[in-house]
């Protein structure tokens, strides 16, 4: 299912957890290919040797020697992970992460992208001011053609044996995009999949709460959406449930993670039926990947399904 | 003057006696932590001042949580205080150079401090809370960190440990179906 993955690791601690994910999604795959991909700096100017370090905001000279080294850094990280894996390789590129990720992905055609959420190692506390806003992460999961793996926390479960798929959905487009691949990852490893809509009665954008018919009307209407829009098209699939639950999405879903001990959770990119160019990454996926214990997939478009 | 103490049972202390009516007021306020106050206690609190229910999400979910556990006994081995600390950090890069304030729970093994991310919320509810100091990072500098006495309000007192417990949700198992 996943032919050829591309790693993109800011090659520090930071991306660890994104590292053993991706090692051992290519080994359980048989990965064709694991590109393990590095952008260290960004060009200072038009054809200059000096590039501004993508983490330290150091100038540094681009040279073979430099190239060579931090090749070398990345064996010397990735080492262990890599002694099981023989079509692993190490790629370098100048240029912005994000365009560099995408562009590298464009070309080698993965089918997964791999990465951690953050850049920097945080503290709890300091995401809710860093979130994600801005991020590589953000930018390529917007743009990327592939499905995005987002790794935020150590994986406590062992993801390369997953049993159990959250797929998290608005009913949106884009949801229709993780919904397929939701399905064809359950399908293809035997895993149980989890079709799971949280009807959101923060009332906030109405201004007004929500009385309990009226979630009992959406509740029914949702039911309805999941038959219409995902199990009819499942065809012989019959390894789910449904689930409804009323509250605000982003915990609602978390919730309903942690209670069916969910290896991974599906979600489209963004919530609303934007064009993916000019979709930011919507607020619940956002929640749900800087709080989840296991990897969220990030699904923007059908093309690499 | 505007100081408050946040007792075992959950009552918060204004002037020696248990506040009554809206608590909001006393947001402010500077916290004290009563002897032997636990994690348990921040939710008797909860309960006791409903209102501050819905100053963090998960708050209903986890005081469900709480109610299935033991009435005592949730302990997790080594692990011997819960600090709320708050910190400063200058950050120069990368983006814009900016500081910010957050506040950490974290836990305290004798002289170690370390991450719960990954610790049930069942097995903290009986470890002991204390407030802890400032610490002031520059510019990524970890090694070096100055620190400092200081003051907790009671919003950032429940805003922060609720933020970190936002973040337990690690399922318990793995449960392999083949």
């Amino acid at each position: 299912m996943f032919e050829r993955i591309l790693f993109a690791t800011t090659a520090s601690p930071t991306c660890d957890d994104a590292a053993k994910v991706a090692f051992d999604l290519a080994d359980k795959y048989d990965s064709e290919k694991l590109f393990v991909f590095h952008v260290p700096g960004f060009p200072t100017r038009g054809y200059s040797q000096f590039v501004r370090d993508a983490r330290t905001g150091e100038e540094e000279q681009i040279s073979p020697e430099y190239t060579e080294w931090i090749h070398e850094e990345m064996k010397n990280t990735y080492g262990e992970l890599m002694k099981g894996s023989e079509n692993c390789e190490l790629v370098t590129r100048v240029g912005v992460p994000s365009t560099e990720i995408l562009r590298m992905a464009r070309e080698n055609e993965v089918n997964l992208i791999v990465m951690g959420a953050h850049t920097r190692q945080e503290d709890v506390g300091a995401t809710r001011f860093r979130k994600f806003s801005g991020s590589n992460m953000r930018k390529v999961a917007q743009r990327a053609r592939c499905p995005v793996l987002i790794i935020s926390r150590p994986c406590t479960t062992c993801f390369k044996l997953f049993s159990h798929i959250v797929f998290a959905t608005d009913f949106s487009k884009a949801a229709g995009s993780a919904f397929q691949f939701a399905l064809e990852a359950a399908d293809d490893v035997g895993a149980r999949l989890y079709l799971f809509h949280a009807v959101d009665i923060s009332g906030l954008h109405a201004g007004k709460d929500v009385d309990q018919t009226q979630i009992e009307q959406r509740v029914k209407a949702a039911e309805k959406k999941m038959q219409e829009k995902y199990v009819s098209k499942m065809g012989d699939f019959d390894n789910y449930e449904i689930a409804i639950w009323e509250g605000l999405p982003y915990v609602e879903i978390l919730k309903y993670a942690r209670d069916k001990q969910a290896d991974l959770v599906v979600m489209a990119h963004h919530t609303k039926d934007v064009d993916p160019e000019d979709a930011e990454l919507g607020s619940t996926v956002e929640q749900v990947v800087l709080r989840s214990a296991c990897p969220v997939a990030s699904v923007n478009r059908p093309d690499k399904l | 003057m505007n100081l408050i103490t946040l007792a075992k049972d959950g009552g918060i202390i204004h002037g020696g006696k248990a506040i009554e009516g809206d608590p909001l007021v006393h947001l402010a306020y500077q916290v004290e932590l009563d002897e032997g106050y636990l994690l348990r206690s921040y939710f008797k609190m909860l309960e006791q001042y409903p209102v501050f229910q819905g100053l963090n999400p998960f708050f209903v979910s986890y005081l469900e949580r709480v109610h299935a556990s033991p009435d005592h006994g949730c302990e997790y081995p080594g692990l011997e205080c819960l600090e709320l600390g708050k910190t400063v950090e200058m950050i120069g890069y990368p983006g814009k150079p900016r500081m910010e304030i957050y506040t950490t729970l974290r836990g305290v093994n004798g002289g170690d401090v370390t991450d719960i991310d990954s610790i049930q919320l069942e097995s903290l509810l009986d470890t002991p809370v204390r407030l802890g100091k400032l610490k002031h990072v520059v510019l990524g500098d970890k090694m070096d960190i100055f620190e400092f006495q200081t003051v907790f309000t009671l919003f950032e007192f429940i805003d922060g440990i609720a933020w970190q417990l936002g973040f337990h949700g690690t399922p318990v198992e793995c449960q392999l179906r083949r």
